[in-house]
Order: C-alpha cells, then structure tokens, then sequence
C-alpha cells in the first residue's frame, strides 16, 4: 500500500506558564484508503496531532519545534498559509468532537456546507446551496432542504455531527481526520455517525485517520491502531493483533478496562494513577509510574523503539524479551 | 412579535412620562424666569403681571395638568426667552444635532470596529498596546477639554479648520471628531474584547480547517458573531451622543438642540427645556427600540424564539 501520509518525528510544544511539550516526537505513517485510529488518554497529544497536519495548531502559543509531515511526499509543515488552505478541506479534511461548538451559529447549515465548494470548486452561491442539500443526502439526512435552511440551533447533535461531515466531504478530499467525533454524543447516535463514516469510507475509497480514545470505536472500524501515550506513540499495530496480542502494558491496561458482557465484575478495571502532567513528564518511560510491570530501567532510561514484523512498541520489557529470542 | 412590540412601546410610553415629571420639577427649582424677564425697574405689578402671562401664578399642580394636556395635543407652549412655539425652535434646531451626531457616528463606528478586530488579531503585539492605549485615553478624555485642545491645534496654531459655525463641511470635522471620541473608545474595546472571544471559537477552527483564508474566517465567520454584543453596547451609546452633543455643541458654537437646551436652562426658558429634554428623551428610547429590533436580524436564535 502506498503512503500517503508521513509523520516523522513531530514535536509540538505549546509555551504557556511552562514549556508543555504536547506531543514529543511522534512518528507515524497513514496508507491510502485504510482507516487509522489514533488512540489514547486526554492529554496524550493525539488531537495536537491531528492539528498539526492541517497546521491548525495556535501559534503562538503554540509552536512546530520539529519534525516533518509528508503528504504525498511534500512537508506540509513548510507550507505556507495560503499553500495550506488549498490543502485543507480539499486534500485533507477534518471534524471535531463537539458539532455544539463546531459550527457557526449565525450562518445557514447549507450555506456553511456550500463554502468549501464556493472556496475549492468555484461553485456559485446558488450552485453551492444545491450542491449542499446533495451532500446532507449522502450523510443521511432525513429532511437535507429543510436542514440546510436551518441554523445550527435548531438541529440535533447528531444531525450537526453529520452536517459537519457533509461539510468535511463536499470537495472529496482524499483524506479524512476525525477528532472524536462521536465523543460528544450518545451511543445510538454514535453507532450511526460511524455507519455514515463507514460507508463514505466504501464509495469514496478515501483514507480516514479517527482520534478516539472509545476502544470499542477502534475495534468497530480501524484497520490499523497507534497508541499514544503522554505525547509519544507506545505501539502500532494493526487491529486484530493490537487486541489479541497487546505488546506494552499501557494498551493492556487500556483493554482490561472495557467492560464484557461475558464477563461479571463487581468493579470495573482502571489505570492506577493519573495522566501526567505535560509541564513535567516522568523520566525514562514515561508511563513506568502507573505501569505494573515496570522494572528498574524503566525509571531511567526511554525505551527505544522496537520494530516486530508491521508492528511497532516502545517498553523495555518486549526489547529485553527480543534480545532473548535472539541469543 | 406583536405582543413583544405593544409591551416595548408601553415601556417606552412609561419612561417617557416619567422623563417628563422629573423634568418639570426639577425645573421649578432652579431658579425663577419671571425675575430674570422683568425688567430691573419693573414694579411689583409688572412681575405679577407677567407671572400671570406665563402661567405661573397657577399651583405647581395645575401648572403640570397643563403642561401634561399641552403635550397630548401636541402645544409645548411658547419659549419664555425668545417668544415663539418651543415646537418651531426645536424644527430649527434639530437637524443641525442630526447632522453632528451623525457624522459623529460615521467616524466611530467603522473606526472602532476596524481598530478593535485589528487589536484583537493581533493580540500583545505593539500594535494592540497602541490601540488599547488610545482607546483607554479617548474614553477618559473629557470632551470639553478634547474640543478646546483641537480648537487650539487645528484652528488656532496651524489654522487649519474653522474653531466654530455651521453650514459648510469644513466646520462640522472638529465637533463630528470630539463627539465621535467616546464612542469611537468605546466601540474598539468592545469589539476587541468581543472578537477575542469569538477566536477561540471551535468554528472558527472549522472555518480554517474548511480552507477559508485568514480574512474570510475573521470577517464572514468571526465579525458577525463578535458584532452580536458590540450592536447593542453601541447603539445605546449612540443614545449618549444626545447628552455629549451638549457639551460640544456648546464648544463650537453648534446651532443644535444641545446648545438651544444650555442657553435654555441659563434663561430659566422652562417650556423650551421641558420640550428639549422629552425630544432627547424620545430619541433615546427609539434608539433602544431600534437596537432590539436589529438584533434580532444579526442573531437567528433570537429571530425565531
């Protein structure tokens, strides 16, 4: 499969009272026309991560200390602004995990819709209009004339998530970045905001990159999953693997939570301890301090990056077992 | 709607009639006209007689019933000072107030709005410090004192712009600048706190994320939004023109109402000033009226509710 998107050692560092590094050196890539879930706690970088392709990071305070985004070969990160529009919402798209706020409460939907035809396509205002009542049928729409003369006001959460992703689709992008969209709403609707995902995914072939941090979201939809934790990817595997097998005990941890239905429990299953502070992040590993199985080198030294087959884990105890394997 | 509108008008109705009273008795105490008219060497008769002509030898009471049916068919008396209807006096002078509470608009709200989205764009930067610290001195700066330093500059040391009169366009830029001043601040801060606001707006991220350049998510996506408070902490300002223009029209020697309504109050003139301030009053409450209904037209939400 080919690349289409590279990201090689990212680091984004926001300078608020202190230096917060939110995401530190992060490496990924995204193949054409897989879906690639970005998963991990609040806090981990994955959102500042998804920013940072389309350049929507604030600067300041925000800023882009390292590392390179290829799209298609080229670094986006060496864009300019203006280079950068013609990227975003027609090469790349992007939506986010409160359609509350996400759209603008004084503009029509269709009109809204109908602005990054306006922008990429040179449609007109009329054209644009129609065009987006095509869109809000695509997405599911029950009533697409009715709701794109309305304000974002009048419609349901679930019904902004899909105007949003009709908004997002309008120029068929190639790639699609999801910021937890469906965090913000309730599980039915959920369900169908994936369903919609899903089936766009089948008639468009389009690649889609999907920020969550819901494990039954990854295991409904990823083919391949990155684990990030504390501003660094911990493991990347692809789905089956990543739930058969967790290689670093954060994404086992992660798994030991969800609830089973085959299972009965009187407590649920939780990571001791809280996310860290990103003004002061553990020495060595940086998850060693909530990690049970964490052994003395863990506290002191970063684990390196080890690479299994098409899977990738950073945690000292599989490097260890490795080496073992090969002596 | 209409329900809203019967309610707006009876408040305003209200505000007027109270406006109104205040006025009188607070009118009665300033000083006696029948005094200052009389001539020094009048008699007691003489001032007995022209109370009696004026009307003020009636109770205060039957004084105000007058006052109050005058009003309803439409006679606001006769000016005691310059012995013509108050109603004439006020047609001749009102344009002129108009006019320099217009130009005065003109000049401070696109300014304001267009310093404020800069001062707010561009946040902590030495342009924003610039802007904050002349809107902060515009606001706190006096008008009488603002008007007299640009007499002295403009009219007096580089001889630039006529210090006072009325008709040409050259006479109207000194009074328009010191009168838009307050309102120019007051404007800029507004809008900059208010599109601050708005920038950290998800959908403001949105429109980016959309391709909208830099501009078009400022002006389409951010300035309407921002403009839903500004409007309405504007137009009420616009509301203290009518008492800036007082000040000012008195500096440049402005023929509106404001200077009629000064010249009035030193004369003890006490229908020309009753019907001054209810006009003023007027205008005021129909601004507010104004102000709520263009609401609506900026903000759906409250369109439809």
């Amino acid at each position: 499969m080919k690349k289409l998107l590279e990201i090689k050692n990212l680091e984004v560092c926001f300078y608020l009272d202190s230096a917060i590094p939110a995401v530190d050196g992060v490496s990924f890539d995204v193949y054409e026309g897989e879906t690639l879930c970005v998963v991990g706690e609040s806090g981990c970088g994955k959102s500042v991560t998804s920013l940072s392709i389309m350049q929507l990071v604030a600067t300041p305070p925000g800023r882009y200390l390292n590392g390179e985004i290829l799209y298609r070969g080229k670094n986006l990160l060496g864009y300019s602004t203006d280079e950068m529009t013609k990227i975003r919402g027609k090469e790349i798209s992007m939506i986010f995990q409160e359609p509350m706020t996400a759209l603008n409460p004084v503009h029509r939907v269709g009109k809204q819709i109908g602005e990054a035809l306006r922008i990429h396509e040179g449609y007109d205002k009329k054209e644009a209009f129609k065009e987006s009542i095509e869109m809000l049928k695509i997405v599911g729409v029950p009533d697409p004339v009715r709701c794109a003369n309305s304000f974002p006001y009048q419609l349901s959460g679930g019904m902004r998530q899909r105007v949003m992703i009709a908004m997002a689709i309008s120029c068929n992008p190639n790639m699609l970045i999801a910021d937890e969209p469906t965090t913000a709403l309730d599980v039915t609707i959920q369900q169908q905001i994936l369903d919609v995902i899903k089936n766009l995914k089948t008639k468009t072939g389009m690649t889609v990159m999907f920020i969550t941090h819901d494990l039954g979201v990854v295991a409904e939809i990823a083919d391949r999953v990155v684990v990030m934790y504390a501003g660094k990817v911990v493991e990347e595997a692809c789905v089956k693997d990543l739930f058969a097998n967790p290689l670093h005990p954060y994404t086992r941890a992660l798994l030991k939570c969800i609830p089973r239905v085959d299972e009965k429990r009187d407590k649920l299953d939780d990571i001791k301890g809280i996310v860290p502070n990103p003004a002061s992040f553990p020495s060595g590993c940086r998850f060693h301090p909530r990690c049970e199985e964490a052994i003395k080198i863990c506290k002191t030294i970063v684990p390196e990056e080890v690479t299994l087959g098409d899977r990738r884990v950073s945690c000292h105890l599989v490097t260890q077992k490795a080496k073992e394997c090969r002596l | 709607m209409f329900d809203y509108l019967v309610k707006r008008v009876l408040q305003a109705l209200l505000v007027l009639f109270v406006v109104t009273t205040v006025v009188f008795i607070l009118l009665r105490g300033i000083g006696d006209p029948v005094k200052l008219l009389v001539s020094p060497e009048g008699t007691f008769e003489d001032y007995e007689n022209l109370q009696r002509m004026l009307g003020l030898d009636k109770p205060l009471i039957g004084q105000y019933m007058d006052y109050l049916s005058g009003i309803v068919k439409g006679d606001f008396g006769n000016s005691f000072f310059y012995n013509r209807p108050v109603l004439d006096l006020i047609k001749e002078h009102i344009p002129a107030t108009l006019q320099l509470s217009f130009a005065a608009i003109v000049i401070a709200i696109p300014f304001g709005i267009f310093s404020g989205i800069i001062s707010a764009v561009k946040r902590n930067t030495p342009i924003d410090s610039i802007v904050t610290t002349l809107s902060i001195a515009g606001r706190s700066v006096p008008s009488f004192w603002l008007g007299i330093i640009l007499i002295l500059i403009f009219s007096v040391w580089l001889k630039m712009l006529p210090a006072s009169g009325y008709g040409k366009f050259k006479q109207i830029i000194l009074p328009a600048i010191t009168l838009s001043m307050g309102l120019l601040a007051s404007t800029t801060r507004l809008t900059r706190s208010s599109m601050l606001d708005v920038l950290q707006q998800d959908y403001m991220t949105t429109a980016r994320a959309k391709g909208v350049k830099e501009k078009g998510v400022i002006v389409f996506h951010g300035l309407r939004n921002a403009l839903l408070t500004v409007v309405t902490m504007v137009a009420l300002q616009i509301g203290n023109l009518l008492g800036g223009s007082v000040v000012v029209e008195s500096i440049f020697a402005w023929p509106g109402i404001g200077r009629l309504m000064v010249t009035a109050i030193t004369n003890y003139d006490y229908p020309l000033v009753q019907a001054c301030a209810l006009v003023m009053a007027v205008i005021f409450t129909f601004l507010n009226f104004i102000v709520d209904i263009l609401y609506t037209f900026i903000d759906p939400r409250i369109r439809q509710s």
